[in-house]
């Protein structure tokens, strides 16, 4: 562990606050986060609800900025880019899953996973299928491509989730309470391809609330109150 | 309830820009009614222009009757008349800059006529060596004099007299454009016409009625032909007497044509606009749904719900009620006095009809509730769970067409980009509201087609019926005392003008059948006139020889009154001429809708001898060497003068002018409905902008989502541009149906309340122009809701309810 903590950040949070304005109520979600995760390190992020878990994830992922504090990722200042820079930045860095999947309701299964390969302009044309359909296969889902979301089940829809994470082999992958809507058994089964990619690289960051899932990380970042008040890495 | 009612008002102020949409749409809806008031208007004031200027019942033109005092007394006590004004017209030409003009001038009592009175608008009365200007000269014949300035007349011996114009004023029995004549009018004190003529007298009497109807009218011309007969010793009526049915006023046949397109368009906006408003209503319900489940799980009565629901689309009514009939009273206002400019000159006050007023207030509301009722229904019918289950995904999937649309790998090729293919699924997701903007596409595109083919009709029956007549130049006898009809001493003159090269007499004036006034053209056996029959023949040689003794004429029928008579060769058909009632035989029908087809051509002797003698044509048609313009106005100048001097006063028409005036007077008729139908554009074009608008807002955590995996804003923009696209590109297939329907409506209505037949056609050209119009619109509209599009931030987004 402490081997993997020498390696180079991938992801450095440095003095990050995050307050959310509506209307006339400020409601300060992190105040003063440093949070450093080296290149294929995995790391679980909990904390109760409202603590500031998904906020975190979404200012590594560039889908929220920071209110003061500055956010590098795989070599990149978030904070200073623009939202068009960023969105084609995550194409080809960041890979996210979400807690209710968030599919492409009218795109099929192979489509949803094709598309960011589309987006980024990701290798020839004629093998974005192929590639995402043997990430499908992956994921255990080769004989389900041509299903649109309302035709699958949560854990299938949740592995198209992934299977579209991992379209375009994005050296992080983020999940926000990846699993909060499976059962325990398919929640395993997630996390063992989770833990997969981690094996072959990948730096993975996930949000649970489950203890137990998130003994299976090599880190754990305890949150509450916008603050981190623990971290196994440290 | 006030809490029930406190949840309808937000509903309506949570999304403000939505309900404003929904407001405007609705009011543009009910302010399309306005349209039906246009006739109502019209009728109204040209009913009290009717009364103010005394319009005659019965109008009589006569050989110039120097009528006595005692005479016109006597004329005025015969039963059924209530009121005699004699008049003196005058045909004649002035002097102007661009060379020799027709003019008429009617020689009147003026304001204190009891009938066809004249009404002064600007300036004086004219005095003395003055003339009034009719108001309608400069529109309907681009000759206009202002106040003050003076037109040189020539006089019956050759001489020019100037004349003073007083001011401007209107007779709606004489106005140039209400009656389709495109020679300026001027009015003048009788006197004043009489010098010029250089004879006393009348040839004109104006007759109201104690009672107007068909038969009295009929029996007041026989009456008065019978007392001018034995006052005179011989029947003075030279022309078919011009009644005026009860409630008509000249100019409107015109306006009812346009008043046929006008409702079409009323439909159809309205129509296009119950579309977008039950879409509208529609996406309001279906986003409560969850709302409305909610209520239920807190004991909510359906009644209770529904309450709410129908509380808020009447608000949304009652406000898009208010704004449409101020819109509509506006465009009503505007429509009705731009017609009576337009079509007869004549200009009236603000007015309100209160009928379609209140049917707008009503019909705001009712249209509204009526509309959220389906949605309502089907939002109450849903199960609780489910309803709360789906609030996170879209319904997308659970129909069959949207698995097909998935399978059937339709879009599904490599070389389409995902933003595409998720664009063109997505116009399935609300298939409502896509078939509702779909609809309203074709509304939009089927009446530009409809229009478009319509115009392509006119232009190719212009030059179906010009192109028809191969001569430059018509000559028409002067109406001053002494002219005299053109004998061969005339031809000869006309012809060896220089210029000329070819002169044709041609006898014309007007028969009646069955109550209708119809063109008679008397023309030889091989005129300057390609006529194209659809069946028997034309007149022989034999038929046109000077003495021709047939007993029973031959006639030729125009295609309209061929129809109107039901005629086929060989039948024979009793015509009245202005000498009393003569059979005819039927022995070729014409296809060339000469004078709308409304024309019967007869042998030259023949219409010659019903009119008046032998050798009497009143017209002569003349070919030029050359068809510049220049040149033929050249020639005709030459000729006119030297048939004057001949002692043949004449007046000329140039041919090019004449088409030139037909074809601007259908283009005005074209602009007008054109300005109409940019109404239903406008719907169609807000039918987008929402259907696309609600589409963003609907998708915005699913635009946070694409951004999340790496969309560019072209890459977001082209999802929903490509679902815009579809839907207007559906809308314009549609359309093109539509649009050939609509034309073929608007044909058989033309054909059947105007008597007017247009030929068919429908280039490929018209929907492809179209096409590429709705394409150019939709892009335009729809950069709005694309821009909001890329602004939608993704962290913003994904926490988006
Ligand atoms: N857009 C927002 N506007 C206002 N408050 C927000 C917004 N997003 C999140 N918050 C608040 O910030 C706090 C942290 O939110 P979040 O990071 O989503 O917590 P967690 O994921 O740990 O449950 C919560 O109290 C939440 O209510
Ligand atoms: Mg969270």
């Amino acid at each position: 562990m402490t081997g993997i903590a020498a390696a180079p950040a991938i992801v450095e949070l440095a003095g990050v606050e995050k307050t959310y304005r509506s209307g006339r109520v400020a409601f300060r979600a992190l105040s003063g986060v440093d949070l450093s995760i080296a290149a294929g390190e995995m790391v679980a992020i909990t904390g109760p609800s409202g603590s500031g878990k998904t906020t975190i994830i979404n200012l590594i992922a560039g889908i929220d900025r920071p209110t003061a504090g500055t956010v590098t990722v795989h070599g990149s200042r978030l904070d200073q880019m623009t939202e068009e820079q960023l969105a084609v930045w995550r194409g080809h860095t960041i890979g996210i899953v979400f807690q209710f999947f968030q599919l492409m309701p009218t795109l099929t299964a192979v489509e949803n996973a094709t598309l960011p390969l589309d987006l980024a302009r990701f290798g020839p044309v004629r093998e974005r299928k192929a590639v995402a359909s043997r990430h499908l296969a992956t994921v255990g889902l080769g004989d389900r491509g041509d299903r649109l979301p309302l035709e699958l089940s949560g854990g299938e829809q949740q592995r198209v989730a992934i299977a579209r994470a991992m379209a375009c082999g994005p050296p992080i992958l983020l999940g926000d309470e990846p699993t909060g809507n499976l059962d325990t058994a398919l929640a395993r089964d997630m996390f063992e391809l989770l833990k997969g990619l981690n094996g072959n690289g990948t730096t993975v960051v996930y949000v649970t609330h489950d203890q137990a899932l998130a003994g299976l990380a090599s880190r754990i970042v305890s949150v509450r109150d916008g603050l981190i008040v623990g971290d196994t890495g440290r | 309830m006030s809490t029930l009612n406190r949840k309808a008002w937000g509903d309506l102020t949570r999304h403000r820009p939505r309900t404003l949409l929904a407001v405007c749409t609705l009011s543009i809806a009910i302010a399309s009614l306005g349209f039906l008031a246009v006739p109502a208007l019209l009728n109204a004031a040209m009913n009290r222009q009717i009364a103010g200027s005394h319009l005659y019942d019965v109008g009589i033109f006569t050989s110039t009757l120097d009528l006595s005092p005692a005479q016109l007394g006597a004329l005025g006590r015969l039963p059924g008349v209530a009121a005699v004004s004699p008049a003196v017209g005058y045909a004649t030409t002035a002097a102007s800059a661009a060379g020799p003009q027709d003019v008429e001038l009617a020689g009147t009592a003026l304001a204190s006529a009891p009938v066809n009175t004249v009404a002064l608008f600007t300036g004086q009365m004219p005095g003395p060596g003055e003339v009034l200007a009719d108001a309608g000269n400069a529109r309907a014949t681009g000759f206009a004099i202002p106040s003050g300035g003076t037109i040189d007349v020539r006089a019956a011996g050759g001489r020019l007299v100037r004349l003073r114009v007083s001011g401007t004023g209107m007779n709606l029995a004489a106005t140039p454009g209400a009656n389709g004549s495109t020679t300026p009018v001027f009015y003048a004190q009788t006197a004043t016409v009489q010098a010029l003529r250089g004879v006393r007298g009348y040839n004109y009497l104006g007759f109201r009625l104690t009672h107007d109807a068909a038969a009295a009218q009929s029996r007041v011309v026989a009456e008065v032909r019978a007392y001018l007969t034995a006052q005179t010793g011989a029947d003075p009526i030279t022309a078919l007497p011009a009644v005026r049915a009860p409630g008509q006023w000249p100019g409107q046949s015109g306006f009812n044509q346009i008043m046929a397109l006008l409702y079409i368009i009323t439909i159809l906006a309205f129509a296009s606009a119950l579309f977008l408003i039950s879409a509208t209503m529609n996406t309001l319900v279906a986003e409560q749904a969850s709302e409305i489940a909610i209520l239920k799980t807190l004991g909510g009565r359906r009644r209770q719900i529904a309450g709410i629901t129908v509380r808020t689309a009447a608000m949304l009514g009652a406000a898009a009620a208010v704004l449409g009939s101020i819109l509509g009273i506006a465009i009503a206002y505007l429509l009705a006095g731009y017609f009576a400019v337009k079509l007869i000159d004549v200009s009236f006050g603000f007015a309100i009809s209160v009928p379609v007023v209140v049917a707008s207030l009503v019909l705001g509301p009712a249209l509204a509730v009526a509309a959220s009722v389906p949605a309502l229904r089907r939002a109450l019918g849903q199960p609780v769970a489910e309803t709360l289950a789906r609030a996170v995904t879209s319904g997308y999937g659970s129909g069959w067409l949207d698995r097909l649309v998935a399978r059937s790998g339709l879009l599904a090729g490599a070389g389409v980009p995902g933003s595409v293919r998720m664009g063109v699924r997505n116009a399935l997701r609300q298939k409502r509201r896509s078939a509702a903007t779909i609809a309203q596409v074709a509304v939009a595109a089927g009446l530009a087609i409809a229009f478009l083919a319509l115009g392509q009709s006119i232009t190719a029956v212009i030059s179906q019926t010009i192109g028809k007549l191969h001569f430059s130049i018509g000559v028409g006898v002067a109406s001053t005392r002494g002219a005299r009809p053109f004998g061969s001493q005339a031809l000869a003159v006309a012809a060896t003008t220089p210029g000329i090269t070819g002169a044709e007499p041609v006898e014309t004036s007007s028969v009646q059948y069955n109550g209708q006034t119809y063109v008679a053209w008397g023309l030889g056996a091989h005129p300057l006139y390609s006529y194209r029959l659809s069946a028997g023949h034309w007149f022989t040689t034999a038929h046109t020889a000077a003495d021709a003794g047939t007993a029973i004429p031959p006639v030729v029928l125009g295609p309209a009154l061929a129809r109107a008579a039901r005629a086929s060769v060989g039948q024979i058909l009793t015509l009245s001429v202005a000498a009393g009632p003569t059979r005819v035989r039927v022995i070729g029908i014409d296809t060339v809708p000469t004078n709308n087809g409304d024309t019967v051509y007869f042998p030259l002797p023949v219409l010659e001898r019903l009119d008046g003698g032998p050798g009497t044509a009143n017209s002569i048609w003349l070919t030029t060497a050359s068809t510049a313009h220049t040149a033929i106005d050249r020639a005709a100048t030459a000729a006119a003068n030297r048939l004057a001097a001949a002692g043949y006063p004449v007046s000329t028409t140039e041919i090019y002018i004449t088409e030139a005036q037909i074809t601007a007077a259908d283009t005005a008729i074209l602009t007008i409905v054109d300005i109409l139908g940019l109404v239903v554009v406008a719907i169609m074009l807000m039918g987008l902008v929402s259907t696309l608008s609600m589409g963003v807002i609907e998708r915005t955590r699913e635009v946070g989502i694409l951004r999340c995996v790496g969309a560019r804003a072209r890459q977001i923009r082209r999802v929903f541009s490509a679902e815009a696209v579809v839907l207007a590109v559906a809308g314009w297939a549609f359309g093109v149906l539509l649009g050939w329907l609509i034309y073929q409506g608007l044909l058989t209505l033309l054909l059947h309340d105007a008597s007017i037949s247009l030929p068919q056609e429908f280039p490929p050209v018209i929907p492809l122009v179209t096409l590429a119009g709705v394409v150019v619109l939709t892009v335009i509209v729809i950069r709005g809701p694309l821009r909001r599009a890329t602004r939608i931030e993704p962290g913003t987004a994904l926490r988006y309810q």
